[in-house]
């Protein structure tokens, strides 16, 4: 048996337990900035994720997550000034650049028609009336890092989306 | 921001439901207590993750549940009442 000044035996380090309850404090600070960076949107679905693509014509404007989550569903709201109306359609296009990496789960209101080409994916959607139309199309990430690519309409403007995709 | 008000919200419902519910004893559990801990969890899970399957969903959620169980003690700690009120008086 060691010699002990202890009369109870413990076999705690003090040093060790101090810095042990700092580094815990430190993590407890930590937690809380995370909570709020999260709550703010670093990681999706927030002020700091929300983002927003305009064309330089002003014909095109996308409203876009920054942030986003693999394998969470996010919306590209896509709203389509009068400009870009032709003969009540609109024809937007997807590259495929955005497309590897990305999956498009459904594009709202229903295009009539697909079609791809070297460039991308074109959607033909139907517009009525001649004010601006709103295209919401659903896209799942699948793949992590940085992902971006363009999307525009046929014979006219584009935009660039950029995404940061968080494992 | 849903990520983390869900989460807070889900622990907080859970911590009322269970507090209500009156089984302060969980020592006691009877089979059907089992039955309904893990159908519990099945919902809770489902409400929490929904269709985002993503680590960083699944991490950030944790720190969230965890802060939040830090905050509850540390309030324990510091207000008598409140753990009377939340714990329930041994």
């Amino acid at each position: 048996m060691t010699e002990s000044s202890d009369p109870l035996e413990l076999r705690s380090d003090l040093t060790f337990l101090r810095r042990e309850w700092m580094v815990e404090r430190l993590g407890w600070g930590a937690m809380l900035v995370l909570i709020v960076v999260a709550a703010l949107g670093l990681f999706g679905g927030g002020p700091l994720s929300r983002s927003d693509a305009r064309s330089e014509d002003g014909v095109l404007r996308v409203d876009y997550n920054r942030f986003l989550r693999v394998t969470a569903h996010t919306q590209v709201g896509i709203e389509v000034g009068s400009g870009g109306v032709e003969d009540g359609q609109v024809q937007l296009w997807v590259s495929h650049e955005y497309l590897h990496g990305a999956d498009i789960e459904s594009v709202l209101p229903e295009p009539s028609s697909e079609t791809t080409s070297a460039e991308g994916i074109t959607f033909t959607i139907d517009v009525e009336g001649t004010a601006a139309a709103v295209i919401v199309v659903e896209v799942e990430p699948t793949s992590i890092g940085p992902h971006g690519g363009d999307l525009g309409l046929v014979g006219g403007s584009s935009v660039h989306l950029s995404h940061f995709v968080y494992p | 921001m849903d990520m983390v008000l869900r989460a807070l919200a889900i622990y907080l419902f859970l911590l009322l439901i269970f507090r209500l519910s009156g089984s302060r004893t969980m020592a006691q559990t009877t089979p059907f207590d089992l039955v309904l801990l893990l159908i519990i969890a099945e919902a809770v899970q489902q409400a929490l993750l929904g269709d985002d399957f993503s680590v960083t969903n699944a991490l950030v959620l944790i720190v969230v549940l965890i802060g939040a169980d830090i905050v509850m003690s540390v309030l324990k700690e510091h207000m008598p009442l409140f753990e009377k009120v939340v714990d329930g008086s041994r």
